[in-house]
């Protein structure tokens, strides 16, 4: 088991958003948080790697618990977080970027940037062409690469994405989803919300819909979009 | 109006001295978010720290900057432990008042230890060269050469070291620079000292050009608040520009107006300042 939340309760001051949550995730996976707005997706994500802290429960990953640690540590244990929006530093340049996802791993033996930056351009080829830019005057797509690929170059063991395709143009969406695929190919899980649930759920392995803060259902991508319960409820018509 | 080289000369050392105490002052406000209005007094700190060292215990000037710039570098430090801390989470209003509290103490804690009559450093006496009609002393000399290396330094830092870059990382966005990975609390100690040496090497400066007073800082923070803001809150390189602008503005203006009114163009500068920046002093930062 990759991640495994156990009655996760979490919330900002008096209010609670996540009312003990469960899920599972194995490595390899592609898994997709679904569910109405407010529902606690975001909330659950950020508990996950500890931009919220977990009033509650347990969240193991990799076999450690890391309920109450700090953002700084989580990233340690080789989980990287994409927020949905200002998910970059826009007065530094793309390369400068790129040396902050590096921050946890310089000077560690195992760890080598240039082959990293090789394997980051790669997925990524705009970001070679714009390295010395300054990463605030690159177009919304550009900058969503450049946040991607800060947190690909740990080579992470769990890419946490928080709307990867939201404020994208449409012709771009399927881009990303494409990325997200390519990058769960190369072998690195993947746990993400989207608005874009039925995009999101034909590329994931499973999908767990959260509403009011609890999970309502669990299930392979196909299951998800097949239930007429959750497509009624959660799924729209589109 | 021809400017006159010697208004223009002194110009440019007041403005190195607003330059620096500016760099100090908006690095500490890219880390911590706050205006640090006790900053001038951290600045009078360091001047008679090193005067004390000088003048009353009699050691050379280069051993008492020294001591100046150390004494305030880990005396930041030992401020942000004892109170500015327990505010971390606190709104930069709630920390602009606990400073003002802070300036307050010191100020009065150095008038209290060395009295309130102004001091001088005692320093060689030596002849005050004068080249193209400018008269010049050493001290304004090492003060522009000492500022320029200064800014030199801390711009290497910022640009090419892993914590310049992750201090300007974290100003940009502290919460996204901890989801990186930084340990934002040992990025604010590193602030402080280096803020804190800063402005304890400002001070000094100021002490050299004019005199040692409790109130030295204080009275400077308007043109360096001035400084900071028309460069753009947060920007080290507008802090510099800013600086240097305010300090040969100020001083050319003797040229026209009674000396005395020569700090209001800093305050001038000011209002022009907050008027066309639409985002104003608690605004997110333009660069």
């Amino acid at each position: 088991m990759l991640l495994e939340l156990e009655s996760v309760v979490s919330g900002y001051g008096d209010a609670i958003i996540v009312h003990g949550v469960d899920m599972q995730m194995e490595d390899g996976e592609v898994v997709t948080i679904i569910g109405p707005n407010g529902a606690g997706k975001s909330t659950l994500l950020k508990t996950v790697v500890g931009v919220v802290e977990a009033r509650e429960g347990s969240v193991q990953f990799n076999g450690t618990d890391l309920a109450g640690k700090p953002p700084e540590e989580i990233v340690e244990y080789g989980m990287c977080y994409v927020r949905q929006n200002d998910n970059i530093f826009p007065n530094l340049s793309v390369m400068e970027n790129l040396k902050m996802g590096a921050w946890p791993a310089e000077g560690k033996d195992w760890f080598d940037f240039d082959d990293r930056l090789d394997e980051v351009y790669d997925q990524f080829p705009v970001l070679e062409e714009r390295a010395e830019q300054r990463a605030g005057s690159l177009s919304g797509g550009q900058q969503q690469m450049v946040a991607m690929g800060t947190a690909m170059i740990l080579d992470p063991d769990l890419l946490v994405l928080d709307e990867p395709s939201a404020g994208l143009a449409p012709q771009l969406v399927d881009e990303m989803f494409e990325k997200i695929v390519e990058i769960n190919e190369a072998g690195t899980p993947i746990l993400m919300v989207e608005q874009n649930a039925r995009a999101a759920l034909r590329r994931s392995d499973r999908g767990i819909v959260l509403d009011m803060g609890e999970n309502r259902f669990q299930g392979t991508g196909e299951e998800l979009l097949d239930s007429e319960e959750v497509a009624e409820l959660y799924l729209g018509t589109d | 109006m021809v400017l006159d080289p010697q208004l223009v000369w002194n110009g440019l050392v007041v403005g190195s001295i607003i330059s620096v105490s500016a760099l100090g002052l908006t690095l500490i406000f890219g880390i911590l978010n706050f205006i640090n209005i006790a900053y001038g007094d951290y600045m009078a700190a360091g001047a008679y720290v090193a005067w004390a060292v000088n003048a009353q215990a009699g050691l050379p000037i280069g051993v008492a900057i020294v001591a100046g710039i150390l004494v305030m570098s880990v005396g930041s430090v030992v401020l942000d432990k004892l109170v500015f801390q327990h505010f971390r989470t606190r709104s930069p209003i709630t920390l602009l008042i606990v400073s003002i509290g802070v300036a307050f103490f010191i100020r009065n804690l150095l008038r209290a230890i060395w009295g309130p009559s102004g001091h001088f450093y005692d320093l060689p006496m030596e002849a005050s060269p004068s080249f193209a009609g400018v008269r010049f002393s050493v001290e304004q000399v090492a003060i522009i050469v000492v500022s320029l290396l200064l800014l030199l330094g801390v711009y290497v830092m910022l640009r090419r070291t892993r914590i310049g870059i992750a201090m300007r990382a974290a100003s940009d966005d502290r919460m996204l620079s901890r989801i990186r990975g930084v340990d934002t609390e040992k990025l604010v100690l590193y602030v402080w000292l280096i803020g804190g040496a800063i402005a304890g090497l400002s001070g000094i400066m100021l002490g050299l050009d004019a005199q040692i007073r409790p109130n030295m800082g204080f009275t400077a923070l308007i043109a360096i608040f001035a400084a900071v803001i028309l460069g753009g809150i947060g920007d080290p390189k507008g802090a510099v520009a800013g600086g240097y602008f305010i300090g040969v503005a100020q001083e050319v203006s003797v040229a026209v107006i009674p000396s005395e009114y020569k700090f209001g163009v800093g305050l001038v500068a000011l209002i022009i300042g907050l008027l066309t920046r639409p985002d104003g002093l608690f605004g997110e930062a333009t660069r």
